[in-house]
């Protein structure tokens, strides 16, 4: 099924792209499982959203987003003049081609937080109490014993590599899996994946 | 102009007063020109530690409140000229000082000290942000447990954007016999998730308990190991370059010894 | 030669921690009374009220504090005494 809706971040900030062709009803739908799986992404209520299709919706249409929005701690952010066109068409393609990969070259401490909409690619490691939360992939140049959550906007295709996986927690859009008991220190970069509905980790490729 | 030293750690309980009056007992044996700035206001303990808790007449509020002169409040401490206490207030809470004014107070202490050593409180709230504010670097103390070493990163994050990089690393409290079985992380562990330099290692070690009882820093007396890996530390500080102390985990002949007596 | 080997291993005529125990007294004793101010201004209320009966004191040069020393704490009062009272001591 195409998506009807999707989140882009610009350099105007995080937009919310919505296909008008798609009934309105399942978009609303689809924004909805999106934002459940986000989980804590907008939780912390400091997500300004803008909605560029809004000047295209009915009224009643604006409405029922504007109370998704409420209910998921979004805010929402009146959009400035741009070229909305060429947005909408973006939308119909595979999302993969997203250039705004966030690189960061330093170890995560305990504390601190990365949140990204698109992939994020680490170059140290995530101690544990640090976490790392994309809309995109996680890529860990290093041990990773913190949480990372990839697809953080539902993408159940994302994944998580690491040259040490050893993450207390790791997330892949709605689904949550923990660290074995039995912690083998992995001697091979790994990456987690979600294949027939479960996570698993594989070596990296 | 001396140097501002924080010592610090996020977690309680894992030494940090202990090493504030070592090290700074160790520079002061040397000949060095110390002040010692105890920043737990509300719950002193630095004096205590360092035997001095009846000298106290004005404290650093007072300072900072303008109630009396640096010069009243600072304690110099009789068994070693050139060391100083400046304690903290007893009867107030962290809010009653501000980051700035303890920039300011440091300041002033680095004109006539060749060291200022600042016992940090636990925790990462105003106490810590005073604490480090007119410190010129840092010293992290932490102990070989998972507790302690995940607040240890924390703070290192927080020094980190507070434009405090670089601290050095003290863990404390090492039992080298359970190190030896694996029931305690060692030292490479603990660097590894930490990636901060290591600038010494302390072993558990009984004469701390008996040396705070007297109010009696434990490194200037020669009987401890304790005594040793803090006089290591104060001479790496000053730059020389000191090896690790190798721990011994079966009996030396002094522990055998005391037993003999009875000890 | 027993006691040097006593003092090599910093054992004293008194144990540490009876050593402990004394000082954390008297700086327990330091520490509660300043914790609570009003307890100063409640002692110093009492102390006028009994003093009074026996003579009229100055209350407002009244001056009442703890001090500190290594071995102890004591409660120093000075009060002005403007007169002493008659009867009070009187009894037959």
């Amino acid at each position: 099924m195409r998506d009807g809706v999707v989140f882009k971040g610009s350099k105007d900030g995080l937009q919310l792209v919505i296909d008008m062709a798609t009934d309105f009803d399942v978009i609303i739908n689809q924004l909805k499982s999106k934002l459940e799986a986000a989980g804590e992404f907008f939780a912390n209520g400091n997500a300004v959203v803008q909605v560029p299709s809004a000047k295209d919706m009915l009224p009643e249409q604006q409405q029922k987003l504007v109370a998704l929005f409420d209910e998921y701690g979004l805010v929402w952010q009146d959009v400035k003049e741009c070229d909305f066109d060429s947005l909408a068409d973006d939308v119909n393609q595979n999302s993969e081609e997203e250039s705004n990969t966030l690189i960061i070259s330093k170890t995560l401490r305990n504390g601190q937080e990365v949140v990204h909409s698109n992939s994020v690619v680490i170059i140290g490691d995530v101690n544990p109490g640090a976490k790392v939360i994309a809309g995109g992939d996680v890529t860990i140049n290093g041990t990773c014993r913190g949480v990372a959550h990839a697809g953080a906007f539902g993408d159940e295709t994302a994944t998580i590599t690491a040259s040490r996986l050893l993450a207390s927690q790791i997330r892949i859009a709605g689904l949550i899996s923990r660290s074995p008991d039995k912690l083998d220190i992995p001697e091979y970069a790994e990456t987690a994946r979600i294949r027939d509905g479960v996570v698993v980790i594989e070596p990296a490729r | 102009m001396g140097e501002v030293i924080v010592i610090t750690s996020g977690k309680g309980g894992v030494g940090k007063t202990t090493t504030t009056a070592n090290i700074g007992t160790g520079f002061a044996l040397l000949g060095k020109k110390v002040v010692l700035v105890d920043a737990d206001i509300g719950l002193r303990n630095l004096d205590v530690v360092m035997g001095l808790e009846n000298r106290i007449v004005y404290d650093l509020v007072d300072v900072t409140d303008g109630n009396c002169r640096l010069k009243q409040a600072l304690i110099r401490d009789k068994r070693y000229e050139t060391l100083y206490l400046l304690p903290a207030a007893q009867t107030r809470d962290k809010n009653a000082v501000n980051p700035d004014q303890m920039k300011q107070l440091c300041q002033e202490l680095a004109q006539d000290f060749d060291y200022v050593i600042i016992d940090c409180p636990a925790g990462i709230e105003q106490g810590f942000r005073n604490a480090i504010a007119g410190a010129d670097r840092a010293i992290i103390v932490t102990t070989p447990e998972v507790s302690a070493v995940r607040d240890a990163d924390r703070i290192i994050g927080l020094l980190e954007s507070e434009g405090k990089h670089n601290p050095k690393l003290i863990v404390n409290r090492i039992r080298p016999l359970m190190v030896k079985k694996g029931d305690m992380m060692d030292i490479d562990d603990i660097i590894e998730i930490l990636a901060v330099d290591l600038l010494g290692i302390i072993p558990e070690d009984e004469y701390i308990v008996i040396s705070t009882n007297r109010g009696e820093p434990a490194v200037a007396s020669p009987v401890s190991l304790a005594s040793t890996a803090y006089k290591n530390i104060v001479g790496r500080l000053m730059g020389e370059n000191i090896p690790l102390m190798t721990l011994e985990t079966n009996d030396g002949f002094f522990e055998r010894l005391k037993r003999v007596f009875r000890f | 030669m027993f006691e040097l080997i006593q003092k090599l291993f910093g054992k004293d005529s008194s144990s540490s921690k009876d050593i402990a125990k004394e000082r954390l007294r008297l700086v327990l004793v330091h520490d509660r009374v300043n914790v609570s101010p009003q307890f100063m201004e409640v002692l110093k209320d009492d102390m006028i009220r009994v003093i009074s009966n026996y003579m009229d004191i100055n209350e407002k040069d009244m001056e009442v504090s703890l001090t500190n020393s290594k071995s102890s704490v004591a409660l120093i009062a000075n009060i002005p005494v403007n007169r002493m009272k008659r009867g009070m001591y009187n009894q037959d």
